[in-house]
């Protein structure tokens, strides 16, 4: 017993305890190389974070396989061709017309169909409103300003690029699949790395923020899902034009609340009435946003949000405006789920140290 | 793919196996079956006097020991209330319930201990669940055995006092004469 420290020795209590498996020098080493990663090539940290949300949204899928009796590495094999199966489908069968949609809404700006349209309309609200001169409004030039930027780049810049892309299409694949297959002993591993003392502390956080959030980003993915296939679905039953572009458009959106739905709702009416030059097919993309947006409150979203991570409007409001600041309208989009993490992994945290005696 | 891991970051010896095997918690479970469970166990090393955890903190799992000794105390005496070696286990309470701990366990020499978490025990019962259900039915017969000898002992200790009543009877009963 001699060489038990007991607890009335604050010392041994406060004592900094030994790093797992790995000693405090490697635990450093590996913190600081995953920072320069971070600093040095911060796209190939996006491109480990897409795989890695990716990974998370399916790895039950893996999960259930290994349930039904496969192995491990046949069940991540299985789910990893599925998803290749369905994004290639998806793209063979998608990207034609995709590109179709793409082509004409450029032609008709190319024509000058769509500027005069714009114009048009520009010049009527200048004469609805008294206190807006014709042309004062810059519609037509704002927007023409912000397309061709882009198209005058010559096309040398444009191989770089090009490779980066390949890059990625190899490189997410690898990760994803390490991660669908390894993803559990890899967090076993990087939960090793953790202190005895904060060891029993920080299982338990991570156990419980995985359960929180599980649920809410593979309920948020699914929901985007719906929202845009529903919303392809139903502009292309009204006969609307470009209607793959605004589903997708739309399902992006939809990850920004209360701001997405209204600015993909109003960028399908305007390409209604811009196309038709009436509000009769207008009216039904009303209804169309209505029925998806009343069907995804009242019966999806809360089925897939828990308790623990609705967020307040008012902070809900609050992480858009930061996002928008921050990533423009991609960080608009994440902002939420972003919000939402921090919250759950903030509160459990909180939660836990309370627990403990630190 | 798993040799790059493992040699990335270190891959579990066949000596766990061994261990596992003589723990009345695994008996029973064939070779196989032990790999599962062995890929959901943590190793740890602890050094001579490091609390493993600490009474009245919550309690999240059960740990084995591969190598070492540990200590079950009291507090805030301190005092030992009984030393683990090799092969025991202690917290198995923790896998079934989150639990307040009810005493400190802390290292008595340099050890290895095996932990595994309720988190991960109620995943395998998911994924898994005839081995899921052999754990726990092994579980339970450990509960309820560790249950019989408590009431024998609560038993014991009933006749030792009604003993030591009696006797203060007698003597009572001696002086009032």
């Amino acid at each position: 017993m001699a060489t038990v420290p007991s607890d009335r020795d604050p010392r041994a209590r406060w004592a900094p305890d030994r790093v797992g498996r790995l000693g405090t020098g490697t635990t450093l080493l590996i913190l600081a190389g995953i920072a320069a990663i971070v600093f040095v090539a911060p796209g190939i940290a996006a491109l480990a974070v897409v795989a890695g949300v990716l990974a998370y949204l399916l790895l039950p899928l893996v999960d259930q396989l290994e349930r039904k009796g496969m192995g491990r590495t046949a069940a991540a094999w299985t789910v990893f061709l599925g998803l290749v199966i369905v994004l290639g489908v998806l793209t063979a069968l998608g990207a034609p017309l995709l590109l179709e949609q793409g082509q004409a809404l450029q032609s008709k700006w190319a024509s000058g169909e769509i500027p005069r349209l714009l114009a048009d309309a520009e010049a009527d609200l200048a004469r609805k409103l008294p206190l807006v001169e014709p042309g004062e409004l810059g519609l037509v030039q704002s927007i023409r300003e912000a397309t061709e930027g882009a198209a005058d780049e010559p096309l040398v810049l444009y191989a770089p690029a090009a490779m980066e892309a390949i890059g990625n299409a190899i490189l997410i694949p690898f990760v994803l699949f390490a991660l669908l297959k390894d993803g559990p002993l890899i967090r076993k591993r990087l939960l090793g790395l953790v202190p005895n003392r904060t060891f029993e502390f920080a299982m338990g956080v991570v156990y419980k923020i995985d359960a929180h959030l599980g649920g809410y980003l593979r309920g948020q993915a699914i929901v985007a899902v719906f929202v845009g296939a529903g919303t392809a679905l139903g502009l292309w039953a009204l006969g609307v034009e470009y209607y793959l572009v605004l589903g997708i458009v739309t399902g992006i959106a939809n990850f920004v609340p209360y701001v997405g739905f209204v600015v993909s709702c109003a960028l399908a009416l305007a390409v209604s009435v811009l196309t038709t030059d009436g509000f009769g097919q207008a009216t039904g993309v009303l209804v169309v946003f209505i029925v998806l947006q009343t069907v995804e409150n009242a019966v999806l979203q809360p089925w897939i949000t828990g308790k623990n991570v609705s967020l307040h409007p008012a902070l809900v409001l609050g992480a858009i405006l930061v996002g928008g600041k921050v990533g423009g309208v991609l960080g608009m989009a994440l902002a939420v789920p972003a919000a939402s993490i921090i919250k759950v992994v903030v509160v459990e945290t909180v939660v836990n140290l309370r627990r403990f005696h630190f | 793919m798993q040799s790059l891991w493992k040699s990335l970051l270190g891959g579990p010896g066949a000596s766990e196996n061994d261990v596992l095997q003589t723990i009345p918690l695994f008996e029973e479970l064939s070779s196989r079956e032990l790999d599962a469970v062995r890929r959901l166990l943590h190793r740890r090393e602890y050094v001579a006097g490091e609390s493993i955890f600490v009474q009245g903190e919550p309690g999240l799992g059960m740990y084995i020991i591969e190598r070492g000794a540990v200590s079950i105390q009291s507090e805030p005496s301190g005092r030992e209330l009984v030393e683990l070696t090799d092969g025991d286990f202690f917290g198995e309470i923790a896998l079934l319930n989150e639990v307040i701990r009810t005493a400190t366990a802390r290292a008595k020499t340099d050890c290895t201990l095996l932990s595994l978490f309720q988190p991960d025990l109620l995943a395998l019962l998911d994924r898994n669940s005839r081995l899921g259900v052999k754990v726990l039915l092994a579980l339970a017969r450990l509960v309820g055995l560790r249950l019989v000898e408590v009431s024998d002992e609560v038993e014991d200790l009933t006749r030792e006092c009604e003993q030591l009543r009696a006797r203060l009877g007698d003597a009572a009963d001696g002086d009032g004469s």
